[in-house]
This record gives C-alpha cells, sequence and structure tokens, in this order.
C-alpha cells in the first residue's frame, strides 16, 4: 500500500465517520422543535401561522451544525479523497 | 476557498505520492485526517440538541403568549448565535487538521 | 465526478510583483444575471406606479410590508431606515439560490466567496451603525454587558454570528448543487453495474432531478433566504439596541 492509497483510505473513512455522527443532534434538535410546535399549536390553535412561520426559522438554524459536518465531509470526499 | 485549485493541487500531490512508501509523515496526515472527521462529527451533535431545545421553548412561548412574538423571536436567535460557537469551534479544529498538518 | 464541486478559478499574475489577483469568472457572471434581474423586477415594478397596482406590485408591497413590520418590532421607528437593506439582501440571496436549480446555470451563493461578502457587509453594516448610534465608548462598554468576564466570549460571540451567518448559506445551496451534479452519475453508475442499458436511466434521472432540486432545492432556497435576511434585520437590531 502506498502513502497516497493510505491517504485515500483514511479521508473516506473519516468522511463518513464525521456525517454519520454529526446528522445524530440535528436530527434530534429538530425533531425536539417539531414536537414543541405541535403541542404549542395544541394549547392555541389560532397561532398556526406564525407558529409555524416560528418553527420553519428555527429548525433552518438548528441544521447549521449538520451543515458544518457535511461541508467537512464533502472536502475530505472531494478535494482530498479525490473521487 | 477555490475548490478546483485545491482539486488540482490534490491530484497533483496524489500523483507524486504513487508509490512513496508508508513511513511517519504519512501515518501523521493520515491521523490528522481522521481526527478532523472524528471532531466534527462529535462537535456538531451538542449544539443540534441544543438548539433543538431552544427552538422548541421558542415556539412553546410564543403558543402561550403570541403578543411577545417579536421578544421572543429576538430572543431565540440570540440564543442560537451563542448555542452556535461550540460548534464553530469544531469546525475550525477540523478545517486546520486538514489543511495545516502536511 | 471528479469536479462535482469544483468552482472555476483563474489567476492573473499582476506584472512586475509576485502578486496573483485570482478571481472566478463564473461567480461573477452569474452575480451580474442576479443583479440585472433585480434590476429589471424594479423597474417593471416602478412603471406600475400610477396606475391601479399590478399583482406583482401588490406581491411586492405585501413583502415589503412584512419586513416592515418585522424591522419595526425589532428595531422601533429606526426600522423604515434598514428595510430597504434587508429587502435587497433578500431578493438577491433568493434569486441567486433559485438560479441553481435551473440545469445548467450555477448559483453565485455556491461560491464560498458570495457569502463571506454578503456575511462581512451585515457584520460592517451592524457595527458601523451601532458605533454611529451609540458612540465608541458605549459600543465598546457592550462588550463586558452582563458582567466583565464575559469579554472574551462576546468578541468570540461576533466573530462565530459572521461564521455561522455566511457558512450556513454556502453549505445548504451548495450541498443542494452537489446533489444535484451527482444524481446523474450515480444512477448512471447504478444501471451499469446491474447491467441494464444506459438510456433507460433517464426518466429515473428527471424523477430524482424534479424530487431533489426542483422540491428540496426551491423550498430550501427560499428558506434559507429568509433566515439570511432575517438574522441580518436581528444582527443590526442587537448591536443597536441601548
Amino acid at each position: 500500500m502506498s502513502a497516497s492509497e493510505l491517504i485515500r483510505l483514511v479521508a473516506f473513512a473519516s468522511s463518513a465517520i464525521c456525517m454519520g455522527m454529526g446528522a445524530i443532534g440535528s436530527a434530534i434538535g429538530i425533531g425536539a422543535i417539531g414536537a414543541k410546535d405541535i403541542k404549542g399549536s395544541s394549547i392555541n390553535p389560532k397561532e398556526e401561522g406564525p407558529l409555524l412561520k416560528t418553527m420553519l426559522i428555527a429548525m433552518a438554524i438548528a441544521s447549521t451544525t449538520a451543515m458544518y459536518a457535511l461541508l467537512v465531509a464533502l472536502l475530505l470526499l472531494f478535494v482530498i479523497g479525490v473521487v | 476557498m477555490d475548490i478546483a485549485y485545491a482539486a488540482e493541487a490534490g491530484k497533483q500531490v496524489a500523483q507524486a505520492a504513487q508509490s512513496v512508501p508508508i513511513d511517519g509523515k504519512v501515518i501523521i496526515r493520515a491521523a490528522a485526517l481522521l481526527g478532523a472527521g472524528i471532531c466534527m462529527g462529535c462537535g456538531a451533535i451538542g449544539p443540534g440538541i441544543g438548539e433543538g431545545i431552544v427552538g422548541g421553548s421558542a415556539c412553546e412561548g410564543i403558543a402561550r403568549q403570541p403578543e411577545l412574538q417579536g421578544v421572543l423571536t429576538r430572543t431565540m436567535l440570540i440564543a442560537d448565535a451563542i448555542t452556535e460557537t461550540t460548534g464553530i469551534y469544531a469546525l475550525v479544529i477540523s478545517l486546520l487538521l486538514i489543511f495545516v498538518v502536511s | 465526478m471528479n469536479d462535482a464541486g469544483t468552482i472555476l478559478t483563474r489567476a492573473f499574475k499582476i506584472p512586475g510583483t509576485n502578486l496573483q489577483f485570482v478571481y472566478n469568472p463564473e461567480t461573477l457572471f452569474y452575480t451580474w444575471v442576479v443583479i440585472f434581474a433585480i434590476l429589471i423586477f424594479s423597474v417593471l415594478i416602478a412603471r406600475t406606479i400610477k396606475r391601479p397596482p399590478s399583482r406583482l406590485f401588490a406581491g411586492f408591497e405585501l413583502l415589503y410590508t412584512a419586513f416592515l413590520e418585522m424591522a419595526e418590532d425589532s428595531m422601533g421607528p429606526d426600522g423604515r431606515k434598514f428595510t430597504p437593506l434587508v429587502v435587497t439582501i433578500f431578493l438577491f440571496v433568493l434569486i441567486s439560490n433559485w438560479l441553481g436549480v435551473v440545469p445548467g446555470l450555477m448559483s453565485p451563493t455556491q461560491d464560498l466567496n458570495t457569502c463571506l461578502g454578503l456575511g462581512l457587509l451585515v457584520f460592517v453594516i451592524a457595527h458601523a451603525s451601532a458605533i454611529a448610534k451609540k458612540g465608541f465608548v458605549k459600543y465598546l462598554k457592550s462588550y463586558l454587558e452582563p458582567f466583565f468576564l464575559f469579554l472574551p466570549i462576546n468578541i468570540i460571540g461576533e466573530i462565530g454570528k459572521l461564521v455561522s451567518h455566511s457558512f450556513r448559506l454556502f453549505g445548504n445551496i451548495f450541498a443542494g448543487a452537489i446533489i444535484f451534479a451527482l444524481t446523474g452519475p450515480v444512477i448512471i453508475k447504478t444501471f451499469d453495474a446491474i447491467g441494464m442499458p444506459e438510456y433507460a436511466a433517464s426518466p429515473f434521472i428527471f424523477g430524482a432531478y424534479l424530487t431533489s432540486q426542483a422540491f428540496f432545492g426551491l423550498f430550501v432556497g427560499t428558506v434559507q433566504a429568509l433566515v439570511f435576511a432575517l438574522l441580518a434585520l436581528t444582527y443590526i437590531a442587537i448591536l443597536r439596541e441601548a
């Protein structure tokens, strides 16, 4: 096994670990937001419009760290691993 | 971040090192790449759950008192900006590990 | 699949020195396309201002009033001054996100330089207007806000806001572009592996394109543009408050 092959092997494995673990936190967080939104809608059914808007904004922000993990995974896959 | 530039440089490095045997520097670089992946992966768990709790409580608060919508949205965004910082620490460390360790 | 995430970059060597002037011609071209689209849109709207309003004008008025209400909620009566900036940023990001959905076109926000530029714009405007409103001493004292030991946390928080603001937009749109560039080759390679002919893959590629881009790309583009503009407004409002 030569040097470049070892580096490609580790880059692919690392990219997989990174994206796999990075998706855990975001998924739990976005689920929590959705759950509280449904609970809030049931407490106050008139506020569904603004509640939906707030929920979408909060979900877009909560998915940011998964986006960072995706960025690092894509970087490892395409720039280091040279797929 | 000029990806075309970096991809070209990566291809040239990969071709030049075609038959170089494994020695210490290569193992260090491989370990740094693995560490970058683990760092960002673990580092993205915490802020994700945290921002989920913040957003959820903001939604519930707006449902209980709809007049405070502006104040609650602003407070949610301020809390999100601070919760984000540990995620950014992880991002900076993994980018350093990828690009600076030669 | 090698150049799925590449952006064309050219370097121009300044003669007589050792410096290089690096620029991305495709990104610049598509940024100008977005600017012309916004200009044509504005001219079309401004022309109907005397006659009974067309639907385009009414739609734009709805958008502007929504941002005006959010601005006045956050900043008080100063909100009127910053609403044109926020609506322009929103329209720019929205149209450039939507450009990437069309096959063959590239969105300017796919390039990290555009997103960092927009983030820096909002950062500089927020801090400069805070200094102009509060004075330099009060602005510096706001970094010691809850307790004076919070100084490093506040400084890193400001830099963190800039980084997260730009990287959120860049990551979402760049990931969408990579998915679009990869669906074709991946489906064709799958068909090669299981032995079916390649020309039978086109309805699958079309279906994958419709679901991934025309649904996610448009929806994610709109949500990210809204979040970007809303956060820009909030950062300006937070720094300006006494």
